[in-house]
């Protein structure tokens, strides 16, 4: 399939309004690790708790206060949304607390968090209470059918939980989403994942990442994917996009989408996920991590961290800093100095660069722009 | 309403990056 005049035409026009984005960096959301603690101790996990001072934690104080400084320093007419990751956000037992205190703020009542599900179907009651502290989303991790992610997140009875905890979420009326992280031993279930999924759990999205060897995970790993069954997942979700987006527009349908995992090249994007992918890390997006480092997704190396909120004032470090992020002349190396999407990518998601800066996978590159 | 008639309304979105207005707009007939 080749882009019409008329398509790379609007392609420029939305690259054009990508760079005064980037320039103006407007602040529109807050990512915050709330905790690199988990109940769980899984495969692919792109944070772990095993590499970090878990005792550098911020104190419920130092959030509320993080927020509040935000709130008071920053132009807040361009905000909407707070994504609460982690490690797993519900072991940190002052949650709901910090919530209901930064909730008073009318900023900080969009807000999302993104679990393995565990503790909320332990405790369902917890659904009434989110509704109160402004959490409007969930997002629950199910990476395969029962056996395969009980194995891959190494807990019986795992998937039962999860499951549970996602159909809960809808009938709470929270927007639901299902991510899927999906390797090369659970592609081929991700098909009946999706049907299951859309039949009982009704979620709004249905997500798959791509595994990354970051965190747990190895280049190495018998569970990354190649670029055969790159293609395999992109196929599945062009043609279920394909078929399904037409009644996108109806909030009760399930949508499905490709997670952050990179550019995909103009003739694929915008086709397998509502949107057109770009990383906003630093851009519009501001991280706090888990002990008050400032940076942007928790899955980005800490290498690229710009600040800490303990020492310095937030906005300034926003202001001044992020030049990796918002400059990406630095990225542009091996295939990238000689790549047509160059312009339009940027060097890909920041998540996906080492420490050393290096870029451990393309999507586009490594499949040949999907030939 | 075709995907690609609304990767066209996509690539027309005011913020580059925005993602119910916006389904409405981008899904809708």
């Amino acid at each position: 399939m080749s882009l019409t005049a008329q398509d790379e035409e609007l392609f420029e026009r939305w690259r054009e309004r990508m760079e005064a984005l980037i320039r103006e960096h407007p602040l529109q959301l807050i990512s915050w690790e709330s905790t690199r603690r988990c109940n769980l101790r899984c495969l692919h996990c792109g944070s772990p708790a095993e590499d970090v001072d878990l005792d550098a934690e911020l104190t419920a104080d130092e959030v509320v206060g993080a927020f509040e400084q935000i709130a008071a320093d920053f132009d807040m007419s361009q905000f909407r949304h707070v994504n609460v990751t982690g490690g797993e956000p519900f072991v940190r037992r002052d949650l709901l607390d910090i919530l209901r205190r930064i909730s008073r703020n009318p900023h900080f009542r969009n807000t999302d968090i993104q679990t393995n599900g565990i503790i909320l179907a332990d405790h369902p009651e917890l659904f009434d209470e989110l509704d109160r502290y402004g959490v409007t989303g969930l997002g629950i991790s199910i990476d395969g059918l029962e056996a395969t992610h009980d194995a891959f997140r190494r807990i019986p009875g795992g998937f039962a939980k999860s499951f549970e905890a996602a159909r809960l979420s809808v009938e709470h009326g929270y927007v639901t989403t299902v991510s899927v992280v999906a390797h090369a031993k659970n592609i081929d279930e991700i098909p009946a994942l999706f049907e299951l999924s859309r039949r009982e759990i009704r979620p709004r999205v249905f997500r798959i990442m791509t595994i990354d060897p970051i965190g747990r995970m190895d280049f190495d790993s018998e569970y990354m994917l190649s670029p055969d069954q790159v293609r395999q997942v992109i196929d599945f979700l062009k043609t279920e996009y394909g078929r399904g987006c037409a009644t996108y527009a109806d909030q009760s349908t399930t949508m499905v989408e490709l997670g952050c995992g990179g550019w995909l090249g103009r003739d694929l994007e915008g086709l397998v996920r509502p949107f057109i992918w770009h990383c906003i890390a630093g851009i519009n997006n501001l991280g706090i991590l888990y002990d008050g480092k400032l940076a942007s997704c928790s899955n980005i190396s800490r290498e690229f961290i710009e600040g800490d909120l303990r020492t310095e004032r937030i906005k300034d470090v926003w202001q001044n800093r992020y030049e990796r992020y918002r400059d990406s002349d630095w990225k542009r190396t091996g295939p990238c100095v000689t790549c047509g999407e160059w312009a339009y990518c940027y060097g890909g998601p920041l998540h996906g660069r080492l420490p050393d800066h290096t870029d451990f996978r393309c999507l586009w590159n490594d499949t040949d722009g999907f030939a | 309403t075709s995907a690609e008639e609304c990767r066209r309304r996509m690539l027309q979105w005011p913020n580059p990056v925005e993602y119910t207005e916006y389904f409405r707009t981008v899904f809708g007939k």
